[in-house]
């Protein structure tokens, strides 16, 4: 578990300070970042395995910010946060490729929890990368493993109400 | 009455001096008829006197004409005598009673004509024909003849008043008579039209000129003005039709109103929940990352961390409870019994139940249809009644849930649900106030629970009621149509 980086942007500094906080608690190192335009300056000397941004940021805004980080790195998780009561940014999101969706207030187990479980993911996918870069340049098959879709991959991006928020998972 | 039937009374009494005018016509007609008739047998009965008179005059001439040398004369008398008797029978035959006298007096003359005739022919015959000269001059000449012209002249003169001017007479009456009758069809009508028009127009014009007057009120926006169609005619349609319309007109606004209100609330919503979310979401955070870093033994602190983080999702649970009243999720109906919709919204009331002394009933039929609704939304509603239902039962209480089949308003087979307490009722004054979003009673509710399950019910095009007495209890009726066989629920598009 350790060595993983987390990478929390939000404007709101108590937030992602406790945030920070906890999940050094943890185990993970956590970075903060204010804004987006801070959060692309981080991503690089960083190399996060988990980004948590905001959906309303000051400036860029968090769905911008996933199109940014998508368009060098396919695979790194991001987890949107919002304090909106609707899906509507969710839906759109999630069709971005973030990772998942979690509404403010959040609870910091949860928080903890979907960090885990992205990172894992995460692994998982590097893993499955490089297994088939390797029967790539073994048998020279490029192939012979086709693309397939992510394993954990939230397949309906459902986002439950506010009273199933402690089941908040994918589904 | 009708109004066709109105007019059609009015046009026929308009029509009813006309028709009186052609009897009074036709009757005069018949009189005058009558009386030429009368004039005209009275001319012919004239003529045939002339006739006698002639024929009596012929009958002189042949005695004459016997004295003065002819024989066959004597032998044609007989003759003439049946030519007088003829003609008088003819005359005598129409003659009125008052004039039998002067019959009597030609068929006298007549008869001393024969007699006269007779003696002559015998003095003549015996060869003394100078004294039958003599006698037929004296009696015929200066005694028979005078006799007849006198009888002649008041034959004649009775013949001109009697007829013509009899006749003339009884015309004069019935022109007369027809002016007084034609001036009284004229009064009637007058008065008879006059006052049918009246009430008729009276009763056209009185309840189109409330309905205009109705409809100006209206018009400048009384939506509320009472309308009372009175007349049972196409105008009392017209009114109850207005009345109608006004009443849709009322409903739409109100649902108007009420969207606009839900607009302002919603857009209000969404910025309230922005707003209210991130600080929420740091003091939660924060206190939970206190929480875990307390120190020493689990005392106090960590408890009022606990009680914050509480508090937090309590208020963040309002502002949920907010957002889905202003901008709920696609409506998604499926079909679902009723049993599973009231034991999902039961599910989590089982604590509660049990901390207020509740008992609870729940009489589903097996045999109920399914319905057709959004189920996580009238779960929802249920469970907004049934926590609204506990509260009014602090104390202790039945809660009674009951579902049957029931016809609805328009006619579609539904289920009513029935949600029964036995708490302290509801005040009538508030009653109709209850579903209004943020009315609420209770310092800590927000006023959205009945609000939502209402539009919840609305929605899927049932009906929600709610009927209490005080120290009674409450019951809240919500009627729901049951899905029909053919009308499958529509896919909605899913979210993602």
């Amino acid at each position: 578990m350790s060595g993983s980086t987390v990478l929390i942007v939000d404007d709101e500094q108590t937030l992602a300070r406790s945030a920070k906080a906890f999940l050094a608690d943890h185990g993970y190192e956590a970075e903060v970042a204010a804004s987006g335009e801070k959060a692309l300056e981080l991503l690089e000397r960083l190399q996060p395995d988990v980004v948590f941004a905001d959906v309303r940021l000051p400036g860029m805004s968090g769905i911008d910010l996933l199109k940014r980080i998508r368009e060098f790195d396919p695979v790194l998780p991001v987890i949107m946060l919002t304090a909106y009561g609707s899906i509507e940014g969710a839906v759109e999101a999630v069709k971005l490729g973030a990772f998942d969706y979690v509404k403010k207030p959040v609870d910091l187990e949860e928080l903890k929890l979907l960090a885990d479980r992205a990172r894992e993911n995460r692994l998982l996918k590097q893993e499955l990368s490089y297994y088939r870069r390797r029967a790539t340049r073994d048998v020279g098959f490029a192939t012979m493993v086709g693309e397939s879709p992510p394993s954990v991959r939230c397949s309906s991006g459902r986002v439950r109400s506010p009273l199933w928020r402690t089941r908040h998972r994918c589904c | 009455m009708t109004l066709q039937r109105k007019l059609l009374l009015g046009f026929s009494l308009m029509v009813v001096p006309a028709l009186l005018v052609g009897v009074q016509a036709i009757r005069t007609n018949g009189l005058v008829r009558g009386t030429l008739e009368s004039l005209g047998e009275r001319l012919a009965r004239s003529r045939t006197y002339a006739e006698v008179e002639d024929a009596m005059f012929n009958q002189t001439q042949v005695i004459w004409r016997y004295l003065s040398g002819d024989p066959a004369a004597k032998k044609e008398f007989p003759l003439t005598e049946q030519v007088v008797a003829f003609w008088l029978d003819r005359w005598t035959a129409g003659l009125p009673p008052d004039e039998l006298k002067l019959a009597d007096g030609v068929r006298g003359i007549e008869k001393d004509i024969r007699a006269v005739a007779g003696r002559v022919f015998k003095l003549h015959d015996a060869g003394r024909h100078d004294a039958a000269a003599v006698l037929a001059r004296q009696e015929l000449v200066e005694r028979l003849q005078p006799a007849l012209a006198e009888v002649n002249r008041e034959i004649y003169r009775r013949a001109r008043e009697f007829s013509v001017q009899a006749a003339f007479v009884q015309v004069a009456g019935i022109v007369d008579a027809e002016r007084r009758v034609l001036w009284g069809i004229v009064a009637l009508a007058l008065a008879a039209g006059l006052l049918a028009s009246w009430l008729i127009s009276r009763s056209l014009a009185r309840p189109l000129n409330e309905l205009r007057h109705a409809m100006a009120v209206v018009g400048a926006g009384d939506l509320d003005h009472a309308i009372e169609p009175r007349s049972s005619d196409e105008i009392g349609e017209l009114a109850r039709a207005f009345a109608q319309m006004t009443e849709r007109l009322r409903q739409s606004r109100a649902q108007l109103v009420q969207s606009e209100k839900l607009a302002s609330i919603g857009q209000m919503a969404a910025g309230v929940a922005h707003g209210l979310r991130n600080p929420l979401a740091s003091l939660r955070a924060a206190a939970q990352l206190a929480q875990r870093r307390v120190e020493g033994p689990a005392g106090a602190a960590r408890e009022q961390l606990n009680a914050i983080i509480e508090q937090v999702d309590r208020l963040d649970q309002r502002i949920a409870h907010l957002l889905t009243f202003s901008r709920p999720a696609p409506f998604r109906p499926l079909l679902e019994s009723v049993q599973t919709l009231v034991d999902g919204a039961l599910s989590g009331f089982a604590e509660l139940l049990r901390q207020h002394r509740v008992e609870l009933g729940v009489t589903v039929p097996p045999t109920l249809r399914e319905i057709r609704v959004d189920p996580m939304r009238l779960e929802q509603a249920l469970t907004e009644i049934i926590s609204n239902a506990l509260d009014a039962m602090s104390n202790g209480g039945r809660l009674e849930i009951a579902a049957q089949s029931q016809i609805g308003d328009g006619g579609a087979d539904g289920v009513l649900l029935e949600i029964a307490d036995s708490g302290s009722g509801i005040p009538a004054e508030i009653l109709p106030n209850l579903c209004e979003p943020f009315f609420t009673t209770r310092p800590e509710g927000t006023g959205l629970g009945l609000a939502i399950a209402k539009r919840y019910v609305e929605e899927t095009g049932g009906r929600l009621d709610i009927a209490s007495r005080i120290g009674h209890g409450t019951t809240v009726r919500i009627w729901l149509p049951i899905a029909s066989g053919d009308a499958a629920p529509t896919p909605v598009r899913s979210l993602v």
